[in-house]
């Protein structure tokens, strides 16, 4: 087999199909007696002519059923056709708009695009990587993905460059199989579909110029929890609780914290989640002097069906409770010249207690 | 002048007599069609009218299998192909002789001088 042969042949298996599939409303002798030995022709077409020469595979079906004084009608063919066969027909109909429309435009537009093709492949590779990076990497978000270190996101964005660029010669599944399946097809338009729907995604998250981190970090954390941009941040996840330990590892309960200004450290949240028993945690504050004391901890949390506090929550048959990190075992701290408070907690205190 | 429209009514007898010199297969019938004159020819029609002189009975054809690629389809003419050929090339010679005589420059004008 000549390569000339191997390189056509994609092509003109594909455009066999569109005939066939113009041909399908005939009984199958009279299909077989208009396709046999075509493809060997139009392999010789090819060859000569390139595979520009092959044309309209809609205009050569009716050109071949006219000639061969059938009717160029081709009837109902279209709602017999298999599921796939509609879909193919479907996009390359699509394509073939798309490229007439094309054409019409001055200056070749469509040699340009061919041209800046690899730009697209290298591009959608980065956007991959960066959106793995979105929910694995470290924040604040940068351009150079940053999983486990600039050094290995750089080395992921080389490789999948490598296998972007593969796929557009179309060298790597699903690409390679793209002029046969169906699936490959709609596999490849789907992933080039989800880069350019995600490219906004991806590139609103890097910190606009002058944005602070913990603005940025307000974004992030939006899809599950719901922070006021005065919260604690732990990580990359804004803190919903705190669970204060003494020096000797001891818990305690009741710890009114306040920051470097004197101001409480106010963790106010609302958790946006609800789990499989549409029940949501609903917190409920230590109460100072008749107010409501947000930076007292630990806080006492509810599961509920509705996130807003049930007045009289505290007699109800299951009310707010503290849920301690279950069997969290917390090492002893020191500091030089420091003594640490004395705090001795009798056995068995982890229950709440309101605050005076 | 569009030939299109000349070229579907000759067809038939085109390859018909491209096919009485010696037996081919599609492209090569095209092409001999093509060097013989007929570059407006499309593939699908003479593809087209192979199948339908087969199934009339002026074609039988065989299959080539090929070892670099797919199986070649050959026509040969039939007796009854000759036949077919023989007649339409009379139908041929009479009708292109009466138009061509149509068309002379110096064949008198009618309702000119009397």
């Amino acid at each position: 087999m000549t390569d000339n042969m191997l390189e056509a042949r994609p092509e003109i298996a594909e455009f066999m199909t569109q005939v066939r599939a113009r041909l399908a409303d005939l009984d199958p002798e009279e299909q077989r007696e208009l396709t046999d030995g075509l493809e060997a022709d139009l392999t010789d077409l090819v060859a000569e002519h390139g595979s520009g020469a092959l044309g309209d595979p809609q205009d050569y079906a009716r050109e071949l059923r006219t000639a061969a004084g059938l009717d160029p009608v081709t009837g109902k063919v279209r709602e017999h056709r298999p599921i796939g066969e509609s879909i193919d027909g479907f996009l390359d109909a699509a394509h073939d708009r798309w490229d007439r429309a094309f054409a019409m435009l001055p200056g070749s537009p469509s040699e340009f695009v061919k041209a800046i093709q690899p730009v697209w492949w290298i591009a959608r590779a980065w956007l991959a990587v960066e959106l793995v990076d979105v929910y694995f990497g470290r924040s604040p978000h940068t351009p150079v993905p940053s999983i486990h270190g600039p050094l290995i996101g750089a080395t992921l964005v080389l490789a999948a460059a490598i296998v972007s660029v593969q796929l557009g010669r179309q060298k790597l599944w699903p690409a390679s199989l793209v002029q046969g399946s169906v699936v490959a097809r709609l596999v490849l338009l789907g992933l080039n579909l989800t880069a350019v729907v995600l490219t906004p995604t991806v590139l609103s998250q890097f910190p606009a110029s002058g944005q602070t981190v913990e603005n940025h970090f307000y974004y992030q954390s939006t899809e599950s929890t719901t922070i006021a941009p005065s919260t604690l941040i732990s990580g990359d996840k804004g803190v919903t609780n705190v669970f204060p330990y003494d020096a000797q590892g001891h818990p305690l309960t009741g710890v009114q914290l306040f920051d470097q200004d004197g101001r409480p450290l106010d963790v106010r949240w609302t958790n946006g989640s609800y789990d499989a028993a549409d029940t949501t945690a609903v917190a409920y504050p230590w109460v100072s002097g008749g107010t409501e004391a947000f930076n007292v901890f630990p806080q006492a949390q509810r599961r509920q069906s509705d996130d807003a506090r049930v007045a009289g929550a505290w007699s109800l048959p299951d009310p707010p409770k503290i849920s301690w990190l279950a069997r969290f075992v917390v090492p002893h701290a020191s500091l030089p010249g420091v003594t640490p408070s004395d705090v001795v907690l009798p056995a068995g205190t982890l229950h709440h207690q309101k605050a005076r | 002048m569009d030939t299109t429209q000349l070229l579907k009514g000759v067809l038939d007898l085109a390859v018909l007599a491209v096919v009485d010199g010696e037996d081919g297969y599609g492209y090569d019938i095209l092409r001999r069609l093509r060097t013989g004159g007929l570059d407006e020819v499309g593939d699908a029609s003479v593809y087209g009218t192979l199948r339908r002189l087969y199934a009339a009975g002026a074609l039988t054809s065989y299959v080539v299998p090929s070892e670099s690629g797919p199986h070649r389809k050959y026509y040969g003419i039939t007796t009854a192909g000759r036949d077919q050929l023989k007649s339409q090339r009379d139908d041929w010679h009479h009708f292109s002789t009466t138009v061509t005589g149509l068309l002379r420059d110096d064949r008198p004008k009618q309702g000119a001088a009397s």
